[in-house]
């Protein structure tokens, strides 16, 4: 029976990890592979290994000082952060299950078995992979400066790992709305950590970079000091405070001591397990009476309305928009625009009169996939559009209606942040809101056509077949390259040379554009009539 | 001169090298209720799309209450309501929502949509939460609310793909009650359907489609003096021998 519950198991994990490689190598594709190799040897070289480099040296620094009170109880603050949060983060960023358990509970499969293989299939996620990791490098620093510890290390990793795995699990299976707002919640802390750290460095000159911090008065010392001894009687009472004192013990040699302190970790993963397992079959079961899709939310109540069907159109494309993940992603884009176009760019280009054109060549950039694939979002929806009383035009129209919108409130944002942030001269910023306009109305000129020309679903959640084909991209980025070095070249040109003429030179290939987009659409709507079929399919 | 309701002339649709549907001539009188019958991959999809001008024939012309659809579609889709099987929903709006949407693109008012939109869910029971969007509705919600959109303009022609696939009893019983009603008012509907029980009870013209050609058409009284039963006449006209047996059964 033994054997064959093993079976049971490896047969899961075998049949889950063939559908995760094939998923994946369904989704990347060839290009999407290397891409993902290429980003993660980027993510390895500038934050991965630093970190757990940063780990090791932190264990290797605490293991010296061990058994002191503080050196325990920054170690069982390190093993709460990485395997407490690591868990509770990585539940709340996952928020789901790992396996399929729909289709599995239709096998004779006991539950727990489902279970036990939903645990272990965790290790393969994203994050508790480099929890693993930072745990390792922790615990290889610690055996570094005391090879005694090495003892414990594979113990301590077992206990660290169960806890990030079982968290994780018992969080997901929480209910979704709940997984949503924590999800929210951390974002936005994310945000706020961002925002504070690194607005106010761009807003004031010099900024720490002068060395002089007023000093802390005695009061504030002690607050600090009192608040310091609270954290370290809160871990001290956390499962992963006992197992920092297990490794307290075993310096002191107190051997015994040193294997009791894991009994309290164990018993709690243990009723963590419990807890959570009943939560995930309810939370699987749940999901396979309503259909996935019951886990989103956001619907809104409000009735809209509209004067016309290009408004109609217009709103019903906006609508799209902001509940994809792209689309809102897009308007954070701004903030990150400014982050890289004045901070990295900036010093490694050593100069900063470009700005205002590359932010909104930029944000004009972000925005290609949306101009290029103007039904990418319609899914089953575009051929509601074509069983609809309207023509192409009023399609097409307000279409590019709906995009204008929201870009426009992207190109606002922009505008803003680089008054505040830059101090930008108006003028410039005028000038750049014109050739943010000649972007778009270029772009979606073109868009009208590579619309129907290539018809390409764009994934509204995750990233599944999110991939630009390599033709729609390679005219994507040659119209955006073309644009880049005539307009924004014509800008940063009469910006220096002649600053007077800025506006009206914008202003003159706006217009141009504008006339393109107008004397194209006529064209744009016959090479739609002619073949909705296409798109159609492409997207149904 | 007679005006049918609908009409196709010599319609031939190619995907490439296959022939989806093959020099197809149908011509119906108003309120005419048609069954549209065919082995998966017929063609019977690929013909409503081109009556509704989702799809343009590659050859011949589409003529609905005499207006030629390559011409006009714009006026052909006003007097037409559809319902494609895979529903072709608007499924980030919520079922008010979308029959709002629909509505105004048909040119309705918002107190009409909205008197309609209220007698619609009643008589099919549907009762989604007012924030319940089109993309968490179970498939008979979905359904229901396809054929809702289909019939809030009050089109003089329906056409209706697999109309009756994943609906339950009872709401397929409305559903063919309302069906009837719109016949008796005149409207012309097609309707495609595997289920041969439900074509035989409801239309009383019949086509039947195998690989892109016309293989029968009549009333079924004409159509079953070649065959006993609906069935069997499927069978014999599109060709249905078995392909043997399963060995360990």
């Amino acid at each position: 029976m033994a054997v064959a519950r093993v079976g049971l198991l490896r047969a899961l994990l075998a049949s889950h990890a063939l559908s995760t490689r094939n998923r994946m190598a369904r989704d990347l594709g060839r290009s999407g592979r290397w891409g993902l190799v290429v980003l993660l040897v980027f993510l390895l070289a500038t934050a991965i290994l630093p970190t757990l480099l940063g780990l090791g040296a932190s264990g290797y620094a605490l293991g010296l000082y061990l058994p002191g009170k503080v050196p325990t109880a920054m170690l069982g603050g390190l093993f709460s952060a990485v395997a407490l949060m690591g868990g509770v983060v990585s539940g709340t960023l996952g928020g789901t299950r790992q396996l399929a358990w729909e289709s599995y509970r239709g096998y004779p499969v006991p539950l727990r078995t489902i279970y036990v293989a939903e645990l272990l299939a965790g290790l393969a996620d994203i994050v508790p992979m480099l929890i693993g990791a930072a745990l390792a490098s922790l615990l290889v620093g610690l055996a570094i400066a005391r090879p005694r510890l090495a003892l414990l290390a594979p113990f301590a990793w077992v206990e660290a790992m169960a806890f990030v795995l079982v968290l994780q699990v018992l969080v997901g299976s929480l209910a979704a709305s709940l997984v949503k707002r924590l999800r929210m919640a951390l974002l936005a802390v994310a945000a706020l950590a961002w925002v504070g750290s690194t607005i106010p460095a761009m807003l004031t000159p010099g900024f720490g970079t002068d060395g002089a911090h007023p000093a802390l008065d005695p009061e504030q010392l002690a607050k600090l000091a009192r608040f310091g001894e609270l954290l370290r009687d809160a871990v001290a009472l956390l499962p992963t405070g006992a197992l920092a004192r297990s490794y307290a013990a075993l310096v002191s040699r107190d051997y015994a001591t040193a294997v009791a302190l894991h009994a309290y970790p164990i018993a709690t993963v243990v009723a963590l397990s419990c807890l959570a397992a009943p939560l995930l079959a309810r939370e699987a079961s749940q999901v396979g009476a309503t259909g996935e899709t019951a886990q989103r939310g956001g619907a809104r109540e409000r009735l809209w309305t509209f004067t016309n069907p290009v408004v109609g159109i217009a709103k019903l494309h906006l609508r799209a928009l902001l509940d994809s993940n792209v689309g809102r992603f897009g308007l954070v884009m701004p903030l990150l625009t400014i982050f890289i176009v004045k901070g990295p760019l900036a010093h490694a280009m050593g100069r900063g009169d470009y700005l205002v054109p590359a932010s909104f060549s930029y944000i004009a950039l972000g925005g290609m996939q949306l101009q290029m694939s103007l039904f990418g979002l319609d899914g089953h929806g575009t051929k509601a559009l074509f069983l609809l009383p309207i023509s192409a035009r009023t399609i097409l129209a307000g279409k590019v209606m709906g995009l204008a919108a929201y870009q426009l409130a992207q190109v606002a944002l922009l505008t803003v942040l680089l008054a505040v942030v830059q101090r930008t001269p108006s003028a410039l910023l005028v000038a750049g809101v014109l050739l943010a306009a000649t972007y778009f109305l270029a772009q979606v000129t073109l868009g009208q056509i590579t619309s129907v020309w290539m018809p390409r679903a764009i994934p509204r959640r995750g990233a599944r077949k999110a991939g630009v084909p390599l033709p729609l991209l390679a005219v994507g980025m040659g119209s955006w390259g073309a644009l880049t070095a005539t307009v924004g070249g014509a800008y940063s040109y009469v910006a220096k040379h002649a600053p007077g003429f800025l506006i009206p030179a914008m202003l003159a290939t706006a217009l141009t554009a504008f006339a393109g987009l107008a004397l194209s659409r006529a064209q744009a709507a016959r090479y739609l009539e002619e073949n909705r079929e296409r798109v159609i399919e492409a997207m149904s | 001169m007679t005006t049918f309701a609908l009409e196709l002339d010599a319609v031939t649709k190619r995907f490439g090298d296959r022939v989806a549907v093959d020099d197809l001539t149908l011509r119906l009188e108003p309120g005419t209720f048609l069954g549209l019958l065919g082995r998966n991959g017929a063609g019977k999809s690929t013909t409503l799309k081109m009556m509704t001008g989702l799809v343009r024939p590659t050859a011949g012309r589409v003529l609905v209450l005499g207006i030629d659809m390559a011409k006009d579609p714009i006026a052909v889709k006003r007097q037409i309501g559809a319902m494609p099987e895979d529903m072709a929903l608007m499924e980030l709006l919520t079922g008010p929502q979308y029959l709002r949407f629909v509505g105004r693109m048909h040119g309705l008012d918002e107190a009409l949509i909205a008197q309609r939109q209220e007698e619609l869910f009643a008589i099919l029971d549907l009762a989604p939460g007012p924030r319940t969007l089109v993309a968490d509705f179970s498939f008979g919600m979905k359904k229901k609310l396809a054929l809702s959109a289909a019939l809030l303009h009050g089109p003089r022609i329906l056409f209706l793909d697999e109309p009756f696939e994943g609906i339950d009893p009872v709401t397929s019983r409305t559903i063919k009650e309302i069906l009837l009603t719109l016949q008796r008012r005149g409207v012309t509907l097609i309707l495609t359907s595997h289920i041969l029980e439900v074509v035989e009870k409801l239309c009383p013209l019949i086509a039947i489609l195998d690989d892109g050609r016309l293989k029968g058409f009549g009333t079924l009284e004409t159509l079953r003096q070649r065959g006993e039963s609906l069935e069997a006449l499927f069978v014999d006209l599109v060709g249905g021998e078995r392909k043997g047996e399963l060995s360990w059964l």
